[in-house]
């Protein structure tokens, strides 16, 4: 790596002396960078000041410059109002330093775009930041000194594939702060108001939240969903999904698409309330909201005409992402869903599974902090299945992920939250530990000798499985108590514990 | 919120952005849709049919030229093309109480001698009655019928050599060539386009919904004005293809043929009566599409509907008293009647205005529409 330094335009890096015992993953995107002009440096970021400062909290940070002095220690420097916008200050955190098993040492006076771009090209780096402002928007840095804070984050597996999957962050104004000048001074003191309201500008209220720890959140409360026929699909379920990958189970009909409808904003329920992230599910919200979203639904053909490429463009511009970035991710998703090859085959042209894996992919365009999909897996074949299965994995590292299937396999290897469905109500809705706790001592393996005493069973018991072995029959049954058979308790799977939900 | 100094907010893309991403995309369909080039050529046949003759308009160098010229199957559809030029009143009673007598003559007609014959269109002259009462004076006194149709067909008849030219001559004055040959190619161009763009414009919604794809495109961020302004624009961009292939080809041949036979001539001549003749027809039918697609989820229900509303545009107004009128609220203008006589039908300019309105307004409700249907 080189250790040129990029003139004036230097930036430290965060993530190596973390208080406690978080990982720099935990700061991933909590980062706060402010600059100025007239001074050599003017980022600051999270973590490493938190470590070196440990009485202080991320929030005494926010917006205050730092200046590297010699020896290599750091020194505050004041109130950045006023002064010109700086060319770009950009801090670079997490994962490139878990990822690289580099000490920030190491990257100390590193120019980060030496670091990111290795040409140390700050024109391209500047062309390839993407701002997530937490609120809805993605967009490429303007060039003219737009943005002067600017963090870059996120996955940086190598050098080589630095902008595969970026994230960064332009933080602006926590919420409750009024003035420029609360911020500068890490909230003290009072209220300036000559910048922003206290309202604040959406997403640097949202930011507040997200650095303060709130992880993104969805919240239904007593959400319920009729139709003109009057039949009631979603019947007052209240639920609360935090980030990750959270699973829906239940039988045909029970409810599952019509909730996930409501949640992408598709289906407007008859009462209750829905959040996401604490913004109301409300008309005049939907606009926030659908920049949040994505969603795939059960089936989407998309448009039989257009080749993959200029299939997921078109969802893409309509997803609003800038062209420059949509490239780049439409190729990283393709990639990511082995759908590189395919790529200008018809939409028309593509078996089941594809369609289904292009569809995933419109559904991550937008970079979404919720994502919804509905039996994203249906007609893929194994390999892909496990293929999509670890891309949702790890896609639920940043995002909420509510995922539909009947395979309750797919679940079981991907969810560590789930809800169970059965007409209208959830039966369950926990971790996955409990609800397989929950069936622990109810499900048995018994040993019969042929079909009729298989099919007695049956009669009286909910057969889970059947197989025939050597000896004659293993029957599993699900049952409170032990069935009279030659039955032994067996390992609960996730299919057994719902079938004993499902018994009620 | 106002600006930070210090630090600024990057600005994002502009709405109309990806309202043009939505309208490159919808083109670039059109683009590879093959209906869209089966129907290019369809137009320009059918353009060319109607109105290619005008093109071969020139001054006559000889009678044995002006003999040559083709001869309308009905003396109606005669025009300065086959030689016929317009009657002033003497020469079209004169011909008229010719042929009256011819007929009244005729063994076929009324079979009277050629002394009664000459005798009744005698009186005629005599009388200076106006064509009718010449209708009515027949009619009761001889049982001679629809004698107005008679003086009818010879409001024009066959010119000499420096008659014809001269009426050229002067009708060029007036106006250049291009000008004249701008409204009947805005005539039958409209017609076409017309009925072309009731086929093509179907495509515009076919996809977007159907019922999974629709349900997508209600959750993505992209505003309502984008997306509606983006497919509008789509359809009548697709539109503007056909049409300006057509004027490139029509006012290409147009100055060709008219600098090649002495006329003068305007290169604007025929973009001008496109865009005030045909796009605002164009503009309301994409309009139409949209709103019906979006009420019904389907856009077929708007090809009938587009059908008829065109048959009702090309009738033209019943009664009109100086022949041609345009219906009210028509998407056609028709410019009936001889090449030089082509007059812009009485309220063309108003109705054309009122259809700009109407897109805009049915522009409007269709982004209500979509912005209603979300939830």
């Amino acid at each position: 790596m080189s250790a040129d330094v990029q003139g004036p335009l230097f930036v430290m890096l965060c993530g190596s002396f973390l208080p406690g015992k978080r990982d720099c993953r935990y700061y991933g995107d909590r980062f706060w960078s402010g600059c100025s002009h007239g001074y050599a440096l003017h980022c600051v970021l999270c973590g490493y000041l938190l470590g070196r400062a440990p009485g202080e909290k991320m929030g005494d940070f926010f917006s205050v410059s730092y200046k590297k002095e010699g020896g290599g220690n750091f020194q505050k420097i004041g109130n950045p109002v006023g002064l010109p916008v700086c060319t770009v200050c950009a801090g670079v955190c997490g994962l490139l330093l878990a990822e690289t098993g580099k000490s920030v040492r190491d990257f100390r006076g590193i120019s980060v775009w030496t670091v990111l771009a290795g040409s140390g090209d700050i024109d391209s780096f500047m062309e390839q930041l993407v701002y997530d402002d937490g609120e809805c928007v993605s967009e490429p840095v303007g060039r003219n000194g737009d943005c002067a804070g600017a963090v870059a984050c996120g996955e940086f597996k190598s050098r080589a594939e630095v902008f595969g999957k970026m994230e960064c962050v332009c933080l602006w104004f926590p919420k409750g702060v009024r003035s420029w000048r609360s911020v500068m001074d890490g909230g003290k003191s009072g209220s300036g108001g000559d910048c922003c309201s206290d309202t604040g500008g959406s997403f640097g209220c949202h930011e507040k939240k997200r650095i303060g720890g709130a992880a993104m959140s969805v919240v239904l409360k007593d959400l319920t969903v009729g139709f003109k026929n009057e039949v009631t699909a979603v019947d007052h379920v209240n639920l609360e999904i935090g980030k990750g990958i959270y699973g829906f189970l239940g039988e045909n009909g029970a409810g599952k698409t019509t909730m996930m409808r409501v949640l992408a904003t598709v289906l407007k329920p008859a009462s209750g309330e829905v959040f996401l992230n604490g913004i109301r599910y409300r008309e005049e919200n939907y606009g926030k909201i659908r920049k949040k979203i994505g969603y795939l639904p059960q089936e989407v053909q998309l448009y039989p005409n257009l080749s993959v490429r200029e299939c997921l463009e078109y969802m893409g511009e309509l997803s609003e992402v800038p062209r420059p970035v949509l490239k780049k991710r439409i190729a990283y998703y393709l990639d990511k869903t082995n759908m590189t090859q395919q790529q200008n085959k018809k939409m028309r042209q593509l078996s089941g599974g594809m369609k289904r894996r292009v569809g995933l992919i419109q559904a991550l365009l937008g970079k979404p902090e919720f994502l919804i999909i509905d039996e994203p897996t249906t007609g893929l074949d194994p390999e892909e299945r496990i293929r999509i299965r670890n891309l949702l994995v790890d896609l639920g590292r940043e995002q909420t992920i509510l995922f539909s299937t009947h395979v309750v396999e797919d679940l079981a290897a991907t969810c560590s939250s789930l809800a169970v469905m059965k007409k209208g109500k959830f039966l369950y809705a926990g971790s996955m530990g409990e609800m397989l706790d929950r069936a622990k001592g109810h499900v048995w393996e018994c040993h019969v000798r042929n079909e009729a005493d298989a099919a007695m069973l049956e009669r009286n018991y909910h057969v889970a499985a059947r197989q025939a072995t050597e000896r004659g029959m293993k029957v599993k049954i699900v049952s409170e108590a032990k069935p009279k058979a030659d039955c032994r308790m067996a390992e609960v799977t996730l299919e057994d514990a719902y079938m004993y939900l499902m018994m009620g | 919120m106002m600006s930070c100094p210090g630090l600024i907010r990057p600005k994002p893309e502009k709405g109309v952005f990806y309202m043009k991403a939505v309208l490159k995309r919808e083109l670039k369909n059109y683009l590879k849709n093959p209906i869209l080039w089966v129907g290019i050529l369809i137009v320009f046949v059918g353009i060319y049919q109607s109105a290619g003759a005008y093109l071969k308009l020139h001054y006559i160098h000889s009678e044995e030229e002006l003999e040559e010229l083709e001869e309308p199957d009905v003396i109606t559809d005669a025009d300065i093309l086959n030689g016929y030029v317009p009657s002033d009143r003497s020469q079209q009673m004169e011909l008229g109480y010719q042929e009256i007598e011819r007929l009244l003559e005729s063994e076929e007609g009324f079979g009277y001698t050629k002394a009664q014959a000459e005798k009744i269109v005698s009186e005629l002259r005599a009388k200076d009655m106006t064509i009718q009462e010449i209708d009515e004076y027949l009619e009761k006194e001889y049982c001679f019928y629809n004698a107005t149709y008679i003086f009818e067909d010879f409001s024009q008849h066959k010119g000499m050599r420096e008659e014809v030219n001269g009426y050229i001559e002067e009708k060029l004055k007036e106006h250049p060539f291009s000008w004249y040959f701008a409204r009947k190619f805005a005539d039958f161009c409209g017609l076409y386009t017309g009925f072309f763009s009731a086929v093509l414009l179907a495509f515009l919604y076919i996809r977007d919904t159907r019922r999974d794809t629709w349900e997508l495109l209600h959750t993505k961020p992209i505003t309502a004005l984008s997306y509606v302004g983006g497919k509008v624009l789509g359809g009548l961009f697709a539109m503007l293809i056909v049409l300006g292939v057509m004027n490139l080809i029509f006012g290409g041949l147009c100055m060709a043929r008219g600098v090649k036979a002495g006329f003068p001539v305007r290169i604007w001549d025929l973009p001008a009566a496109s865009v005030k003749y045909i796009v605002p027809n164009i503009l309301v039918i994409v309009c139409i599409y949209t709103i019906i697609a979006f009420l019904f989820r389907n856009p077929l229900p708007a090809v009938p509907f587009i059908f008829l509303y065109m048959l009702y545009s090309n009738m033209g107004a019943p009664g009109a008293a100086s022949g041609y009128a345009g219906r009210a609220f028509a998407v056609m203008v028709r410019f009936p009647g001889n090449f030089f006589d082509a007059a812009e039908p009485p309220m063309a300019a108003g109705n054309q205005i009122f259809l700009l309105m109407l897109s805009a307004v049915l522009f409007a409700l269709a982004v209500r529409i979509w912005k209603r249907r979300r939830v």
